[in-house]
């Protein structure tokens, strides 16, 4: 709150000030008879005093309470809370928007919470129910490996695309919530990358793609599930975008300065230079996407999310006709091995 | 026998696992009332249990920590919760394995045969013999006719399966998956070149044709 703002918002109050001011001066030295000029001078002095005294003090008060205000508004992440955090002002008028900015603020918590347990409620719904159909998949693939017989391999393959599915909510769910529900644990990048590739292998023998995984044995800190998943969409992506014909897929490791990055590459049909900067927005599909007409548009965007969670960039690269490359970096971590 | 105990509230993947097991050599008990079940285990005594985490009366991790405190019957956690935290949960309760569901029987056969393996110090499974030969899997080797021969990672692992299945057709796709499961990330043209390897081995080995072509639905040992 600035002197010249505050002055100006008065600017009635000075208008009328003067103007009683001007007319008592002038009246007094009409009406008394000589000598009185001065004394009506006097007069006219104490009145201004009198009238800017208590401006003077008013403006202390409220510059104090205003100025921190908006200081510490400006300084906060989370603006609801500046009331919670500035010292309660001791005038009238601020009182008021005191207790109305504390009341308002508690009722945003209130509503904030009330949907936190409602998105956590939804959460913890989700995952017991993809635990629940985890048992009929699990049970239907044992049948199927227990009479393994000539026509059950389609129905094995899309078996194997409902479980990916299945993930792909299960992750989704977890990706959107505000806790931290991953374990961050040193781990070979070998694990990850060799759980996934087995996952897949029904998949990628069926799509005909080659695959080269070497230097990998370098360490990361990271939860291992998380990967296995991110790594799983990638892997699934390169497989429904391969080449007819000597597809390939090559993943490897290198130290760099600031960690490590992992390299997933394959030579299918790329990525259009134009969408490439969305390939890891929500429900972007693409040109090949829709051609192909089995893309959700959301394996990537939840990658992207859980990268993001466990603090780890992905990015990608892509020659149209020539392949894609999908880069994730691992930042060195101080972190001291707590397992 | 090795006897396993199979604890599942799943009626289905119960008698599925029994199947699975019992055809591969195991006994199996699979109870079906968990009112008791940490008395049934020890009265049992079974040389491993398989163990569900989500089970009506106790939940595995109290079984876990039961079983933990009379004795060493192994545990290997079966389970659809598939976190970090669910696995390192289990293995402090003193489970020796962690698998989730929905899981690869060949791997978890490998699992089973692992721990029995460390646990009760059988010799490994190492040698696969029939009339002809030996297959040597720990020193990677062929025996024929009192010779030696060296093979591959990916010849033995080949021979070893095709000769698990003995008598029945091996298509390529299977074998590629057995080759994956082992970590062996083989392509197509890659096991062809390999079979062929093989082969030749086995012939000048003096065995002839073991391995036979069944067009279109990929190879048989005889």
């Amino acid at each position: 709150m600035k002197l010249k703002d505050y002055l100006k918002a008065k600017l009635p109050y000075f208008v009328c000030q003067s103007l009683v001011a001007v007319t008592t001066v002038l009246m007094l030295a009409v009406l008394l008879p000589g000598g009185a000029k001065v004394f009506s001078a006097f007069i006219g002095v104490i009145y201004v005093f009198g009238a800017l005294a208590p401006l003077a003090v008013e403006y202390r008060k409220k510059s104090r309470f205003y100025n921190e205000l908006m200081k510490v508004f400006d300084d906060l992440d989370r603006k609801n809370l500046a009331a919670e955090i500035i010292s309660e002002p001791d005038f009238f008028e601020g009182a008021l928007l005191y207790n109305v900015l504390r009341a308002s603020n508690k009722a945003c918590l209130e509503e904030i919470n009330g949907f936190k347990t409602l998105q956590e409620e939804y959460r913890e719904y989700i995952e017991m129910w993809v635990h629940e159909i985890k048992t009929p998949i699990s049970s239907s693939k044992l049948m199927m490996q227990n009479r393994s017989g000539g026509a059950d391999a389609g129905i094995a393959e899309e078996l194997e695309s409902i479980e990916n599915y299945v993930e792909q909510v299960l992750f989704y769910a977890r990706s959107s919530t505000l806790e931290k529900d991953y374990i961050i644990r040193k781990t070979s990048l070998e694990k990850p990358v060799f759980a996934a590739l087995r996952r897949n292998s029904k998949l990628l023998i069926g799509a005909g793609v080659s695959v080269s995984a070497r230097d990998l044995d370098l360490t990361v800190y990271s939860d291992t599930k998380w990967l296995e998943f991110i790594l799983s969409q990638i892997l699934i992506n390169s497989a429904k975008y391969a080449r007819e014909t000597g597809a390939l897929i090559e993943i490897s490791a290198a130290e760099t300065e600031n960690g490590c990055l992992l390299k997933i590459s394959d030579n299918g049909i790329g990525i259009p230079e134009g969408e490439l900067p969305r390939i890891f927005d929500k429900g972007f599909t693409g040109t090949n996407g829709r051609k192909r007409g089995k893309s959700t548009g959301m394996g990537l965007y939840i990658c992207k999310k859980l990268c993001g969670k466990l603090g780890v960039s992905i990015s990608a690269a892509s020659v149209p006709d020539g392949g894609t490359t999908i880069f994730i970096a691992f930042p060195k971590n101080s972190m001291t091995d707590i397992f | 026998m090795r006897k396993i105990m199979i604890v599942e509230d799943s009626r289905k993947i119960r008698d599925e696992l029994s199947i699975f097991l019992s055809r591969n050599g195991y006994e199996c008990e699979a109870p079906d009332d968990f009112t008791d079940i940490i008395e049934l285990i020890r009265a049992s005594n079974p040389h491993l249990v398989l163990l569900d985490i989500n089970l009506p009366v106790f939940d595995g991790y109290h079984i876990c920590r039961e079983i933990r405190k009379t004795g060493e019957i192994p545990v290997i956690v079966v389970t659809s919760r598939d976190t970090e935290l669910d696995e390192i949960m289990a293995i402090n309760l003193g489970a020796d394995d962690f698998i989730t569901k929905p899981f690869n029987t060949q791997i978890l056969l490998a699992r089973i045969e692992n721990i029995m393996r460390r646990v009760y110090r059988e010799a490994p499974q190492d040698r696969l013999s029939c009339e002809n030969f030996t297959i040597n899997l720990s020193r990677s080797e062929l025996e024929a006719g009192g010779k030696h021969f060296e093979l591959t990672k990916n010849e033995i692992r080949i021979l070893a399966c095709l000769f698990e299945k003995k008598g029945s057709i091996v298509s390529r796709e299977e074998l590629m998956r057995y080759l994956w499961d082992s970590e062996l990330f083989v392509d197509d043209n890659t096991l062809t070149v390999n079979i062929g390897r093989l082969r030749r081995k086995l012939d000048e080995a003096g065995l002839g044709q073991v391995i036979d072509t069944r067009r279109g639905q990929g190879y048989i040992m005889l």
